[in-house]
């Protein structure tokens, strides 16, 4: 029976985790935002306002920042989170391990997001493996509210032996729907109370052996408690008898369970869900991997589970290749698995035909990909473009994690590693090529304005203490634009909506010790142009030092009210398919038109008037002016 | 209630998630247990974008393959790529003038496996009101039609009713009208 006076609501899965917060008592949540993790904090803000629970949230600097904020705020006894995306938890790596020794003492909760594909990340680990490297207990829900009932176990899990956890939440789950019936949120009145202990807050080496051995202690406590759990850990079909058996875990677990379902053979396959791949419940797990002649283990990105069984004749996975070691599982990549392994254990007679006709179809009709490019109207494009026609081929450029990184399509963009590393490498390429002692080429470092407040700072330092001599130009569009439009430092925009300290970029490159720190609108192709010369200039004169153009221009998706005008371009007669605007501009609204008479494999560019931007700036591009301003006025 | 696997396949801007939010509405005023998914690439916009949807007892938020009631494709090429959700028998609705953009290896496919294939040229229809964003609404008009679909069109009427903003709910419900007669035409 549903309790009447509980809601039912369908929520994305980022929503459920941020309403399982309030659910447990969380007080503080601290966040940077990263694709698929950046719902979850706004969520848990709003949910709160509309429940007058009263909260913290907060976008901070970085992930790092974040988790050592939150931890600091667990120490006072209170119920805190922090959330990111799995490659955020390298940035917060530092903090994490420790934290694991000095353990906390409110609930502390790590919820980090994996990407398995990637869809939106630079890599596919796994933060599970995260969890055993740091010897933090990790929790692996399988759906939305899932997620959600996880949140109390995890914050009454880490207060109770005084651990972090972490839940893992993958891409699937958090950008999954689903109905749930809510329980009511936790309203904890704990008022922070931090209880001096330096020899476990402040463990000097001697300490830290004495907390390690203590950490241990626990984790085998928790193993303890997970063998006998069985919420997040349970056998469906336990008594079918089979040759086969499934260990699955998270989002892998749910598309398995559908496959099953609708090939009608659930009831024929034993089952076992695991939710606590650490520390790992060993006897439960190997006692019921036992009793099948082989055993199929189906999780993601990586081997966690696989990894940790200590007995592993009979058992398929990544290890024996029967599961591919990299890519998303994917219901088609799992419908594949399942055949094979159940044709091959006899639980099927037959191996399922069919599935693949329409994939093969759909293969041979040579669909053409969307190219992902940058939006028509993107500022970037314009910097972009401008810096690329100033240095050309001979220009380094490197580049870092955003919207931006798409300037690759403009040739302009060489090199894209982890957040903040356009600046640090472009140092690294100065001193490289500087040894040599001949002509060292230009080199242009591209950042957004959030991507610099978070990796971009202690980088710039080191450039001007190590004298490197290139130009950095800050992609100022006022938002963190790819993750979904959250704040930035540099405006003081707070995750609830209001306005705190601002930090404005050139008083930080300035205080950083830059004496050449220019603003200009990148919608000014012709100006850009000559301000990236005269900063490659600047910087390589004797006096010089690294020098930054900030390109300032609202994101136009994010802009309410539009600050440029509107500029209607048209392409007129004078177009000799060059394609110079399409492949050089690359603007997605460029589109290729009909044949040009007598010329062969020459297209007419025309404008997609669906998706044009109307900003008028190919205008500015096209060698011909062929591409004319028909209504309104550049710049 | 039968249960209900469907798939919304389009390009950003199209309303595509407005569309399943109608359907996710629908589904809880019948007090049903729901599930879906949004997938999406890294453009803010312009790119793929395909809704599952999933009503009944089922574990994970996206559509297996092969499994999908509908298949409506807001746009041609983006209802071509996903062809393999969609279960032998199962309804391919697209937005176009007629099934002429459909090459023969697919309507052949079709044919072996008894998809049964609609068109509605919704984004003329659209265009014609002024109001070229609610091609979407007069698809899933016309899907409301249809025997296969679980829900009456007042059900879906009341549901679009709930989410409209009050500026457009006459044009949306309008929308939604022309889309449920265009398919009894």
């Amino acid at each position: 029976m549903t309790d009447p006076n509980r809601k039912t609501m369908v929520l994305l899965g980022n929503e459920a985790v941020a309403r399982g917060l309030l659910e447990a008592g969380c007080q503080l949540a601290m966040s940077y935002p990263g694709t698929p993790s950046s719902e979850i904090l706004p969520a848990f803000i709003r949910f709160a306002k509309s429940e007058k629970i009263d909260v913290y949230g907060e976008w901070s600097a970085n992930e790092k920042v974040a988790f050592e904020e939150a931890l600091a705020a667990s120490y006072t006894g209170k119920r805190t989170a922090v959330i990111m995306k799995q490659v955020g938890l390298n940035v917060a790596a530092d903090p994490m391990m420790s934290s694991a020794y000095t353990g906390v003492r409110g609930g502390f909760v790590i919820i980090c997001a994996d990407d398995p594909g990637p869809h939106s990340s630079q890599t596919e680990q796994d933060t599970r493996m995260f969890g055993l490297f740091a010897k933090i207990p990790v929790l692996d829900p399988a759906t939305p509210d899932e997620a959600r009932r996880m949140l109390p176990f995890a914050f009454d899990l880490s207060e109770r032996y005084e651990l972090p956890v972490i839940v893992r939440p993958s891409l699937r789950v958090c950008h999954g729907r689903e109905s749930m019936t809510l329980d009511t949120p936790l309203v904890l009145d704990r008022k922070a109370d931090f209880q001096k202990d330096p020899h476990r807050w402040a463990a000097t080496p001697h300490y830290r052996l004495l907390l390690h051995k203590k950490l241990n202690e626990k984790l085998r406590a928790v193993s303890d408690e997970f063998e006998s759990n069985d919420t997040w850990n349970f056998v469906e079909n336990g008594g079918a008898k089979s040759n086969l058996a499934i260990v699955a875990g998270g989002m892998p677990y749910a598309t398995i369970r559908d496959i099953l379902v609708d090939r009608g053979v659930f009831e024929k396959v034993p089952v076992l869900k695991i939710g606590t791949p650490y520390p790992f419940p060993r006897k439960m797990i190997e006692g019921f991997a036992a009793r099948y002649e082989s055993v199929l283990v189906v999780e993601e990105p990586d081997q966690v589970i696989e990894m940790q069984l200590s007995e592993r004749k009979g058992v398929m996975g990544r290890g024996d290749g029967t599961v591919p070691d990299e890519g998303e599982l994917t219901a088609a990549v799992l419908m594949d698995v399942l055949g094979k392994v159940l044709g091959k254990t006899g639980v099927i007679d037959e191996p399922w035909a069919g599935q693949n006709d329409a994939r093969d179809v759909v293969a041979g009709l040579e669909l053409a990909v969307r190219p992902t490019s940058l939006c028509p109207g993107c500022p970037h494009r314009s910097s972009f473009y401008a810096i690329r026609r100033t240095f050309g081929k001979k220009g380094i450029y490197t580049s870092d994690i955003g919207c931006y990184t798409l300037g690759l399509n403009l040739d302009a963009v060489d090199t894209c590693l982890d957040m903040g590393a356009a600046i640090s490498m472009a140092t690294g390429f100065y001193h490289a090529y500087k040894r040599d002692k001949g002509e060292i080429p230009p080199i242009v470092a591209t950042i957004g304005d959030s991507t610099f407040y978070h990796g971009g700072l202690p980088a710039l330092a080191g450039a001007v203490y190590s004298d490197a001599r290139y130009v950095l130009v800050i992609l100022d569009n006022l938002v963190t634009a790819m993750t979904g439009m959250q704040p930035t430092l540099a405006l003081g925009g707070q995750a609830d909506g209001s306005i705190g300290n601002k930090l404005p970029l050139e008083d930080a490159c300035a205080g950083l010790g830059c004496r050449f720190v220019r603003v200009h609108n990148p919608y000014d192709i012709e100006g850009m142009k000559a301000l990236v010369q005269e900063a490659h200039d600047h910087c390589r004169e004797p006096e010089g030092r690294v020098a930054v153009v900030i390109a300032r221009h609202p994101c136009l998706l994010h802009e309410k009210k539009r600050s440029t005008p509107v500029v209607r371009v048209d392409v007129t007669g004078e177009c000799n398919g060059c394609a110079l605007c399409r492949t050089t501009f690359e603007c997605t609204a460029l589109s290729v038109g009909p044949a040009i008479p007598g010329k062969e494999n020459r297209f007419r560019t025309v404008i997609d008037r669906r998706i044009c931007a109307d900003c008028g700036e190919c205008a500015l591009v096209c060698n011909r002016g062929a591409i004319v301003v028909v209504e309104g006025k550049n710049g | 209630m039968k249960p209900l696997n469907m798939l919304v396949a389009g390009v950003g801007g199209q309303g595509i998630l407005f569309a399943s939010k109608i359907f996710f509405d629908a589904a809880m005023a019948k007090g049903l247990k729901v599930m879906g998914a949004e997938t999406h690439g890294m453009s803010q916009r312009g790119g793929s974008v395909v809704s599952h949807f999933k009503m009944g007892d089922q574990t994970s938020s996206m559509v297996i393959p092969g499994t999908a009631d509908v298949l409506l494709a807001l746009e041609r090429t983006e209802g071509l790529r996903n062809l393999e959700f969609l279960k032998p028998g199962g309804v391919y609705l697209v937005n176009a003038p007629d099934l002429s953009h459909v090459p023969a290896a697919v309507r052949s496919h079709f044919e072996s496996t008894g998809v049964r294939a609609h068109f509605f040229d919704a984004d003329r229809h659209a265009l014609a009101e002024g109001k070229p964003l609610t091609a979407n609404l007069y698809l899933i008009g016309y899907l409301s039609a249809l025997p296969e679909m679980p829900f009456e069109f007042a059900e879906l009427k009341e549901a679009l009713t709930r989410l409209s903003a009050p500026a457009v709910v006459e044009a949306n419900l309008k929308a939604l009208a022309n889309g449920f007669e265009g398919a009894r035409k």
